[in-house]
């Protein structure tokens, strides 16, 4: 698959279409992003471990050139969703979509393991997050005690903010003595984690990110995938998919709620 | 008027009212004055009696001086009714009105706990406490104030436009009619004759022109549309083309009355299968042309295509057309067998009541039908109209020479367009959409867009000419002010911190933010004169960056945080 | 200590209708348990979820968000994306482990005073029986 990829993005590099290919690179044994400008060095090009490079096009946004990047499913989705934020420009944007291998999705318990425009790669089906799984089954109380025990190991690194390609935002809530009162560890909770879960929660794009970068294991990803799938059940709404606006956005008549739940 | 928030610390005065023995016969006012005298940032505290009688607004205006206070709280009864009197006496005093913070503690407190005096105290106290924390947050405020260019704008010269633009001419000011077609006069000018009245309508048509064109304040534009009108209440660019030629008007108020047309039910009935088979406004033209003078007998169908079978709602105006033009048939040719079959028939008011009975003492046919299964015509040679007649039990079916088809009005082409221009909205079936069906029946939610005739929605001449007289009574509100004034809580848009995602924008229902480019970045900025302080862009934004001034963040956490706080 | 448990009951209320409501009730002399505090703001658009989910994090047993019914919104369409971020954090609540009847969304009209004393009167008999959220990670209560 890097072979297919590298000799795609030689073509759009050599052809013109693109003043560069975002991707990963390996030298000297480390794997890092990299904004590939010339064909020769694309030789060094490699597709794992898993990076999202999505918020790196959003600091190379305006640009004046048309620019090349890998994207997995996930980055594809953010994406989307940073382009509804109006913080990329999908039109500017040439896309190299691959697709995740069986053991990459279940790393990630990731349930859409491509992007919806596959340029390498053979889809495979996505798995359910295990943990997700867990908690569905467990009672109110019990998932109660799941998460205190969780969010209190929380260190307040701002690790998952840092990481997700959605996050943004110039000044963040999280950050704000209002919401989030200094000089306390843990965190006030569940507040804290819900700033981020309750912003993302029409925007998450299932990568993982947060989690990998947590020191202390908090897995916050679930708790976004379980919203995720309430936004579908509810709205028939599917972020980083569907290219329409969030129905936090938009009125009962452009997007009414499925369930019935109010009178 | 003072316009800057105090740049001291608070210096907060609490007044705390009896209210007579309203709240004073409940909740211990002396101990509730006396708890917030010890709050953090209150300088004075006391109570009244009456707050609101005069003896109560020198007191709090005394204090203002005395103390230099610069922020006040007034604990009583509710601010729905008494704000604005406590306002202004700490305006006259010399404060910002806005510095100014209301506790419910009577309609919201000692009214409604009466037998629980020593609960209702000591939520009084914490309700008070929640007055003083958000006080201290509170900034002055001013209300935008925006000139009004004083000219308007009718879009449609039917008899709708007609009549509005006269209303605002006959002010003073300066109109633009823009008609699309040729001619002035709209949806009429495809009919013979107007009932009740019983007037040629092409007599109303040319009264209504003969004083729009004598008007020295109205400019007529036909073959004429609107290609673009940007901007907002009081300041419209608008940009008219005639053919390939374009003018450029600035424009105060713009009215909306661009009409509606009659469905033609292609594919229903056998409409288009044969020449005999007619919509009513069609019926009317071969009238005028004598082409129906050799016809013996006419079958006419009423609800064509509506009430559920290809749209929901009545047109309101059918079954009138309809007894209409079976009378003249019948008045001209009193042998000619006029059938008319019907569901209900909707002839409001006396002198159409009157009309409805005449038809049928003249011999007019009314046969009724089901709505769950509607005539069939068929086209076989003759014409055949098969039915179930209700009155008969029966299946029924007669062979006229025509058929007519009595069919509703639907919105006209290029409704959407204009409706994106001018960012008014459109309602399920098409018609502009009104701000609110009984209270604001004429304006758009949109500031300075008004709306009348059957644009709106199917209608006769006279309500569309009451509306076209509203819809410039509402435009002239505005024009006459020359100027508007907004909200002071309105909302703001912090520049540094906003990063452009336009979510505020798609959610205001004023459209009163833009996403404009600062500084090489695009944030949004709220059009204080345009918002109307609901703050729903507030959780819309995800960085913060929006907050509604008088309704902070940090004002209502503070008011949470007090009851947080509170001891059990 | 559970038997005289006393909760602590925050309502979000718009201005133009349930505020409205609240008031009259309050002119019709209708009595309600003293327990709710309520937040005026112009509209239930207004009300962020954050603040609704800060305030059952610090011993606030239970959380009113009363606007106009649907349709009848003051400023449109403010309640419609209200009702909408409800619900999700109602579902958030639960997958968390705190009881989502402890957050009620309701519409209440200017005219409906009656409604609003019902409601209060339902909702602290429901929190009583739920007891303290436990709410906050620093002791202030529980």
């Amino acid at each position: 698959m890097e072979e297919e990829v590298r000799r795609i993005a030689s073509d759009i590099l050599r052809g013109g279409k693109v003043a560069g290919v975002l991707g990963l690179r390996r030298e000297h044994g480390q794997v890092g992003p990299h904004l590939f400008t010339k064909a020769d060095e694309l030789g060094s090009l490699v597709l794992s471990p898993k990076h999202s490079l999505a918020k790196t096009v959003v600091m190379l946004t305006p640009r004046k050139k048309r620019l090349g990047i890998v994207v997995r499913g996930c980055d594809e989705r953010a994406l989307i969703e940073l382009s509804k934020l109006n913080q990329v420009t999908l039109n500017d944007l040439e896309i190299i979509g691959i697709t995740c291998s069986r053991e990459q999705a279940e790393e990630c318990g990731c349930a859409v393991p491509y992007p919806s425009r596959i340029t390498v790669g053979e889809k495979v089906e996505g798995v359910e997050d295990p943990l997700k799984v867990k908690l569905l089954a467990m009672t109110l109380d019990e998932r109660n005690g799941f998460w205190r025990e969780q969010l209190a190991k929380c260190q307040k690194c701002y690790g998952c903010r840092n990481a997700c390609p959605i996050c943004v935002c110039r000044t963040c809530e999280m950050e704000q003595m209002m919401w989030v009162p200094k000089g306390a560890l843990p965190p006030e909770m569940p507040t804290f984690h819900l700033i981020k879960v309750f912003h993302l929660a029409d925007k998450c794009t299932g990568c993982g990110e947060c989690v990998a970068a947590c020191p202390v294991d908090i897995p916050l990803k679930t708790l976004q995938l379980m919203l995720l799938d309430d936004m579908a059940a509810l709205f028939d709404y599917d972020a980083g998919i569907d290219e329409g606006p969030s129905p936090f956005l938009t009125s009962l008549e452009e997007c009414p709620i499925k369930e019935a739940q109010h009178d | 008027m003072s316009e800057e928030t105090p740049k001291s610390p608070p210096r907060i005065g609490v007044f705390v009212c009896h209210c007579g023995k309203n709240i004073g016969g409940v909740v211990d006012v002396p101990s509730v004055a006396k708890f917030a005298e010890g709050l953090p940032n209150v300088v004075f505290s006391t109570d009244n009696l009456y707050t609101c009688a005069e003896d109560g607004l020198t007191c709090i205006k005394d204090a203002v001086v005395k103390h230099n206070l610069n922020r006040v709280v007034v604990a009583s009864c509710t601010p729905r009714t008494h704000a604005p009197l406590f306002m202004s006496a700490i305006e006259e005093a010399g404060l910002n009105q806005y510095l100014f913070e209301f506790v419910n503690i009577r309609d919201q407190c000692s009214w409604v706990h009466m037998k629980e005096p020593e609960k209702a105290t000591k939520k009084a106290m914490i309700l008070v406490e929640m007055g003083v924390r958000k006080a201290s947050l509170l900034e002055a405020l001013e209300e935008k104030e925006i000139a009004v260019e004083p000219s308007a704008l009718v879009i449609g010269g039917g008899v709708a436009g007609m009549v509005a633009a006269l209303g605002i001419a006959d002010h003073g000011f300066q109109v633009h009619i823009v008609e699309r077609e040729e001619r002035l006069g709209g949806l009429i000018g495809n009919i013979e004759k107007v009932y009740p009245v019983k007037r040629a309508a092409s007599s109303v048509i040319s009264d209504l022109e003969r004083a729009v064109r004598a008007s020295p304040m109205i400019e007529v534009h036909t073959s004429s549309t609107v290609k673009d009108a940007k901007g907002y209440v009081g300041n419209y660019d608008v940009e008219i083309q005639n053919g390939g030629a374009s003018t450029f008007h600035r424009i105060g108020a713009i009215i909306v009355a661009t009409g509606a047309t009659e469905f033609k039910p292609e594919g229903m009935y056998s409409y288009g299968e044969d020449g005999r088979i007619l919509t009513q406004l069609e019926l009317e033209r071969q009238m005028r042309e004598g082409k129906v003078d050799g016809v013996k007998s006419v079958a006419m169908i009423q609800c064509v295509a509506a009430r559920g079978e290809k749209f929901t709602y009545c047109s309101k105006m059918c079954c009138s057309v309809a007894i209409k033009n079976a009378i003249e048939l019948k008045t001209k040719q009193p042998a000619i067998d006029v059938s008319i079959l019907y569901n209900d028939i909707q002839m409001p008011g006396e002198a159409l009541e009157k009309v409805y009975t005449d038809a049928r003492e003249m011999g007019i046919k009314f046969l009724r039908f089901p709505l769950k299964a509607r005539p069939q015509v068929v086209a076989d040679g003759g014409l055949a109209v098969r039915f179930f007649n209700e009155s008969l039990g029966a299946d029924d079916e007669l062979r006229p020479d025509l058929v007519v088809l009595s069919a509703p009005l639907v919105p006209r082409e290029g409704a959407k367009e204009l409706s994106r221009m001018l960012k008014v909205p459109l309602g399920q079936d098409g018609f502009f959409f009104e701000a609110h069906v009984k209270l604001r029946p004429l304006d758009f939610a949109t500031d300075g867009v008004y709306l009348c005739g059957t644009a709106h929605g199917p209608k006769g001449l006279q309500e569309s000419i009451s509306q076209a007289m509203g819809a410039a009574s509402r435009a002239l509100i505005p024009l006459s002010n020359g100027k508007v004034r907004g909200e002071a809580a309105v909302a703001f848009a912090d520049e540094a911190t906003c990063i452009g995602c336009g979510n505020c924008v798609k959610v205001c229902p004023y459209v009163a933010i833009d996403r404009v480019e600062r500084n090489g970045r695009f944030v949004a900025v709220v059009n204080s004169a345009l918002c109307k302080a609901c703050g729903t862009c507030v959780p819309a934004c995800p960085s913060g960056a929006m907050t509604q001034k008088s309704f902070t963040d940090s004002q209502l956490l503070e008011m949470v945080d007090a009851v947080s706080q509170e001891e059990a | 200590m559970a038997d005289q448990f006393e909760p602590k009951i925050l309502a979000f209320c718009c201005n133009w209708c349930s505020y409205a409501g609240a008031d009259l009730a309050g002119v019709s002399r209708m009595q309600y348990p003293p327990n709710v505090r309520v937040v005026r703001v112009m509209c239930s658009g207004r009300i962020r979820p954050e603040a609704v989910f800060k305030a059952l994090s610090n011993g606030i047993d239970g959380v009113l968000v009363l606007g106009c019914h649907i349709g009848d919104c003051h400023y449109l369409t403010g309640n419609h994306r209200t009702a909408k971020r409800m619900l999700v954090l109602e579902k958030l609540l639960d997958h968390l482990g705190v009881d989502p009847r402890r957050l009620k969304v309701d519409w209440i009209s200017a005219s409906e005073g009656e409604k609003f004393s019902r409601t209060i009167t339902t909702f602290t008999e429901q929190i009583k029986k739920l007891g303290p959220a436990n709410g906050g990670a620093h002791g202030r209560r529980g």
